[in-house]
């Protein structure tokens, strides 16, 4: 169970990050960025719903597995939560960031434990003082174990 | 001091990865390097932690396959490498009880649930819950009929 933060109220809602499927699809003509449909052929897609409202999407994420390594290849919000002042819900990228720290456990080998990613430059110190999130090289960046960990915990 | 940061402004919050390229190959390298510093005590946190998570998805799901609280317990001395029989003596008890624990044909109770938990730094209800799931589906499975009989109905009625 996950709880994603009503800003309107203040109030804890609860919510489910389930695979997404053809009816869930997030599309561009409501204002998502990324290419889902084509996404759902490429990794394992989840969105993040509340448990009241199953038909709305508040967030979405794409996982892919490459030479034995977790990627979150694609992390979106809703476009009405995004914006400090009027995003509807708070807490959605990081109910589904550490969903993907925690798939990361499941990975075998060297790479066990670390959630990788490309961020946007804008989004580099988000991603690191929100979710301690390090850079590598670039803007690839990684969550490794202990911070996952925590985000699993907080979230 | 954290240093100040924007929130995302757009919808998307990630690019997607270079696979294949060199950059790609250097970060990987980079990462593998990096799992190869972890010591021994971080590497078996990463493994208890793992089989942790796996416990909590089975008590959520809905899967029908039954998994053992034993299966879990197995899987623990498999990743940290500890011989059956060691772990047997060191919690007092015999080495076939602990077969038979692992195969689920006895069950883990309280105090061992309490050992568990402390050895393996984890909720010991986590045990618990296990067991008590696969009782109750073991239960509806036996005797559906039965149980779909009662209604609150029956007790409000006139």
């Amino acid at each position: 169970m996950t709880y994603i933060l009503d800003k309107i109220n203040g109030e804890l809602v609860s919510s489910e990050i389930v695979p997404m499927d053809k009816k869930t699809v997030p599309l561009k003509k409501d204002g998502w960025r990324f290419n889902w449909r084509q996404l759902l052929k490429e990794g394992q897609v989840f969105i993040l719903r509340t448990k009241s409202s199953p038909n709305n999407v508040e967030g979405a994420l794409c996982l892919v597995r490459e030479y034995d390594m977790l990627i979150m290849e694609a992390l979106e919000l809703s476009p009405y939560n995004i914006g400090h002042k009027n995003k509807r819900y708070d807490y959605v990228a990081g109910c589904l960031i550490a969903f993907a720290c925690r798939e990361s456990f499941n990975i075998e080998g060297a790479y066990k434990g670390f959630l990788t990613f490309v961020s946007k430059t804008e989004l580099i110190k988000w991603y690191a003082n929100k979710y301690g999130a390090e850079v590598a090289l670039g803007h690839r960046m990684f969550i490794d174990w202990e911070n996952g960990e925590k985000l699993i915990e907080k979230y | 001091m954290k240093e100040k940061f924007e929130e995302p402004k757009e919808s998307a919050l990630t690019q997607r990865m270079d696979v294949g390229t060199q950059g790609f190959d250097d970060f990987q390298a980079i990462l593998f390097n990096k799992s190869k510093e972890r010591t021994e005590h971080q590497k078996r946190r990463i493994e208890l932690l793992t089989i942790m998570y796996q416990m909590e998805d089975y008590l959520s799901s809905e899967d029908t396959f039954e998994k053992s609280a034993g299966y879990f317990l197995k899987a623990i001395l498999k990743s940290l490498k500890i011989q059956q029989k060691q772990f047997a003596q060191y919690i007092g008890i015999k080495p076939s009880n602990l077969s038979k624990l692992i195969n689920g044909d006895r069950t883990i109770n309280y105090e061992l649930a309490l050992i568990f938990g402390r050895l393996f730094n984890h909720n010991p209800l986590l045990w618990v819950e296990i067991q008590a799931k696969n009782e109750m589906n073991h239960l509806l499975q036996a005797e559906r009929k039965k149980y779909s009989g009662y209604s609150i109905n029956d007790l409000l009625k006139g």
